[in-house]
């Protein structure tokens, strides 16, 4: 079933997104709605998932502007930074795990778009195409963003440079 | 990170491998839930598909023109052609320039539109044309804190408090501009001020009990929430504002899944089943026990001291519960009891140990109870 499969990454983009667990659960929500309302425009030559994150982008984005308006500007200062969960997996061996956890620090320190770029390529196995479209720009520029992310990453890990992360 | 080479592949490799945390177990439920509320008619269906590749262009500032004029239509009777408002696309409308509540109102829309230098203008406008109007004063306030300007912001609001020292709106906004700039003990004075006229204000309760937190007095916090609570219970600051108090070590407020929504209640109202607020916590949690479709709703209580008790106040709550709703509405109440505490994870990790305590929940009807006490 379509949410059971893809409920996962769409909350956990919405939460790389958003201030609250609450929020990101609310956006998940709207995008299924909106997903359901607009599956006659979904091609079906096309895979599902790319086309519902390129949706929850869009819905993320939208919310982050309207974040700006009065009433939430007034919360501003209850934002608080929420680190990525510990992974779980306990196969995973001890220098993985650090790893991991150093990647996902550094993550953190990402420009947004160029996180979500990466994430959707690597983690959710995306096609530089579908990457493209998901993020509006041409399949060179995607290449190109996912090589200087990378770099980028690499180079943080190895300066050791991920202690301050904050969050956008 | 450890020592070992570490090269574009291996990034690529981990960033395969890292993890995600899960979704809260009620989302699906919810997500369902939203997704079978928006199923439309076979003939809206046809529709949308007939429609679907048109796109109609929406701009924000031409409908909150577009508007704006509708009611000035109404308001003025006629428009006389003093002042003119060009948008793109080559339209433009024609205003009463010397009317202010015609530039009011422009302004409001202009605001509305994200066109905060335009919108100004016509609210500096209606402000000269009649000062002592306090929500014209207010609403420039407003566009001063849209274009960048919090000093021009809080005179705007000061003004319009001279003119109606019970304008809530003014207080609430000097309150918020406050917090902002970090003035904590001016902020809680005009949330207090605001408080004072309207005592369910809700941004002025969530945001004097965030003001207390950032001068770290959480007893005066905790009551700040406690009050939020008492007015709201739904929406995301209302979890957030139980999610604040747990933190806090106070435990009386608790969120729960029911049915497909997630509620606050009062937990501790409906363990004192003698007290003052007990009748209405029980009244809230009847009316949404009703709209639990197709599932059984769970009441477990613990006590770790009288395991006796928890079986009496379970039972106790069934049957006021079977008592309040009628036959056709009432979904299976189960009651479970434990002569324990209750075990809660919270948000930073640590588990919290509970008792006396009351667990709510709902789960479809086929699952079965796992051999606990309960009927």
């Amino acid at each position: 079933m379509l949410v059971d499969r893809y409920q996962r990454p769409i909350f956990n983009l919405m939460l790389r997104s958003v201030d609250t667990d609450d929020e990101a659960a609310d956006l998940t929500q709207e995008a299924f709605v909106r997903a359901y309302d607009r599956l006659a425009q979904f091609k079906g030559e096309k895979r599902f998932f790319p086309w519902l994150y390129s949706l929850a982008l869009n819905l993320a984005r939208d919310w982050q502007r309207k974040k700006r308006t009065r009433k939430s500007k007034h919360h501003l200062v209850e934002q608080e930074f929420q680190g990525y969960e510990e992974d779980a997996n306990q196969n995973i061996n001890k220098d993985d795990r650090e790893d991991l956890r150093m990647l996902e620090r550094a993550m953190l320190r990402l420009p947004n778009q160029t996180r979500e770029i990466l994430i959707s390529r690597f983690r959710h196995g995306c096609s530089v195409k579908e990457v493209a479209r998901a993020f509006d720009i041409s399949e060179s520029a995607a290449k190109m963003r996912l090589k200087r992310g990378v770099e980028l990453l690499r180079d943080m890990l190895v300066q050791g440079d991920t202690s301050e992360s904050q969050k956008n | 990170m450890s020592r070992r080479k570490i090269d574009t592949e291996r990034i690529e490799q981990l960033l395969a491998q890292s993890s995600e945390q899960d979704p809260p177990a009620w989302l699906k439920q919810a997500i369902m839930y939203q997704v079978s509320r928006e199923k439309k008619t076979l003939l809206q269906r046809i529709s949308g598909l007939l429609v679907s590749t048109y796109t109609v262009r929406i701009r924000p500032l031409q409908v909150g023109a577009v508007v704006a004029i509708a009611v000035l239509a109404f308001w003025a009777g006629t428009l006389t052609s003093t002042d003119e408002l060009a948008g793109g696309d080559g339209w433009q409308i024609t205003i009463p320039a010397e009317n202010a509540m015609a530039n009011y109102l422009v302004g409001r829309a202009l605001l509305t539109a994200d066109q905060h230098q335009q919108a100004l203008q016509y609210l500096n406008k209606a402000v000269e044309l009649q000062p002592e109007m306090a929500e014209f004063v207010h609403w420039q306030g407003v566009a001063f804190w849209a274009a960048g300007n919090p000093e021009l912001e809080r005179q705007s609001y000061y003004r319009s408090t001279e003119s109606r020292p019970d304008y809530v709106p003014s207080l609430v906004n000097l309150g918020h501009s406050y917090l902002e700039n970090g003035s904590y003990e001016n902020a809680l004075q005009y949330y207090k001020q605001a408080l004072e006229i309207d005592p369910s204000q809700p941004e002025a309760l969530y945001n004097s009990a965030l003001t207390h937190r950032m001068l770290n007095d959480s007893s005066q916090e905790r009551k700040a929430l406690e009050s939020y609570l008492q007015f709201y219970r739904t929406g995301k600051w209302a979890h957030r504002a139980v999610s604040h108090l747990h933190r806090l070590g106070d435990f009386n407020y608790r969120s729960y899944t029911i049915g497909d929504r997630r509620v606050v209640l009062n937990m501790k109202s409906l363990l004192d089943m003698d007290g003052p607020e007990y009748l209405h916590e029980l009244a809230n949690l009847s009316g949404l026990v009703r709209q639990t479709n197709g599932q059984e709703l769970h009441l477990v209580f613990y006590n770790d001291e009288k395991e006796s008790a928890a079986k009496e106040a379970a039972l106790k709550l069934r049957q006021q519960l079977l008592q309040r709703l009628d036959h056709q509405s009432t979904p299976p109440l189960r009651v479970s009891w434990f002569g324990a505490k209750e075990t809660v994870g919270l948000a930073d990790g640590v588990p919290k140990k509970l008792s006396p305590s009351l667990l709510i929940f709902t789960r479809s009807l086929d699952t079965n109870n796992n051999g606990r006490n309960s009927i």
